[in-house]
């Protein structure tokens, strides 16, 4: 039996390896980002993109959910890329990549201390000021990253089982790949 | 002389930076945006592709699924070499794919040159299909 103080442990646990995540894969993307700490309240306004992954493994289930404006995704596609104004569709895909790379990220961290959920496939809106409703269940928690060309929202969504638990250290799995290698079988 | 190869990706970013990619190197890219398309393409291409570059989180058909499909085509069809491209590190899909005849696996994001080196060496070491 786990206390909700244990659960909010592991809820912060799993948010460390989101936010280290995020400033690691954004800048590789060309757009550095810092984690915003004391995050005024949420606010995209005009043009937004929205994407959001769910996941489930055995005892946790959730979503990750990206939300920033139309100006900072065309800023996260690759340049070599951006040779036509990018179109709504575009935008919704690359935003949906990029929240399929973070919630791989944190999926990673997690297989390495025993957990593997498993993913969906992105869902993508587009549309103008953005908003989303409070969770009534489980935890949640949103983190902002700050960019020269907006703010990007990260939500973690996550409902523990009563016996979920997150095993100690990295250890289990000494050699596991990292994003970007290549394994040749 | 670099073959045909083929991308199975439901992002159209990735699928443009493997094409991207491959296509300065010489190779002719096709490309699908998930398993079920790509078996719909793999009955039409000709030549049939030398590689495959394949995703494994995708709706309609993932790639592990679309693996087994390949493998359930029987001795008549030659399987080209594929390299899964993921966000996905879970040794066990990787020990999957692996037992389905995966060739390699490169987790997202992937650096051009690493890609196209893993497509460059499976693509001379494939046996010759006709
Ligand atoms: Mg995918």
């Amino acid at each position: 039996m786990r206390t909700l103080v244990e659960q909010g442990q592991y809820f912060a646990e799993i948010q460390e390896y989101l936010v280290k995540g995020s400033l690691d894969l954004f800048k590789s993307y060309g757009l550095p980002v810092e984690h915003a700490i004391g995050a005024p309240s949420l606010h995209i306004g005009g043009p937004s993109v929205m994407a959001v992954i769910g996941y489930a493994a055995t005892t946790v289930r959730g979503s990750l959910l990206l939300l920033t404006s139309r100006a900072v995704v065309a800023a996260l596609q690759p340049a070599e890329l951006r040779d036509e104004p990018p179109t709504e569709a575009a935008l919704r895909d690359v935003l949906g990549e990029f929240c399929n790379m973070l919630v791989g990220r944190m999926k990673n961290r997690l297989v390495a201390r025993g957990i593997a959920p498993l993913l969906s496939t992105p869902t993508t809106i587009f549309g103008d000021d953005l908003k989303l409703p409070v969770p009534t269940s489980g935890m949640s928690a949103w983190q902002r990253f700050s960019s020269s060309a907006g703010d990007i929202h990260v939500r973690l969504d996550a409902t523990f089982d009563l016996d979920f638990a997150l095993p100690e250290g990295e250890s289990g799995a000494p050699d596991l790949p990292v994003e970007g290698e290549t394994v040749l079988f | 002389m670099p073959g045909t190869v083929m991308i199975v990706d439901d992002s159209q970013m990735v699928r443009k930076q493997v094409a991207r990619t491959l296509l300065a190197a010489g190779f002719v890219v096709v490309e699908a945006q998930d398993g079920a398309d790509a078996l719909v393409q793999l009955s039409s291409v000709i030549p049939a592709p030398a590689l495959i570059v394949l995703d494994v989180n995708m709706p309609k058909m993932g790639g592990i699924e679309f693996l087994q499909s390949l493998r359930g085509r029987g001795p008549g069809f030659a399987m080209p070499p594929v390299v899964m491209l993921t966000t996905e590190g879970d040794p066990k899909l990787m020990q999957q794919a692996k037992a389905l005849g995966a060739k390699g696996w490169i987790i997202k994001p992937f650096r051009s040159e690493m890609l196209l080196a893993a497509v460059q060496k499976l693509t001379e070491t494939a046996p010759a299909t006709d």
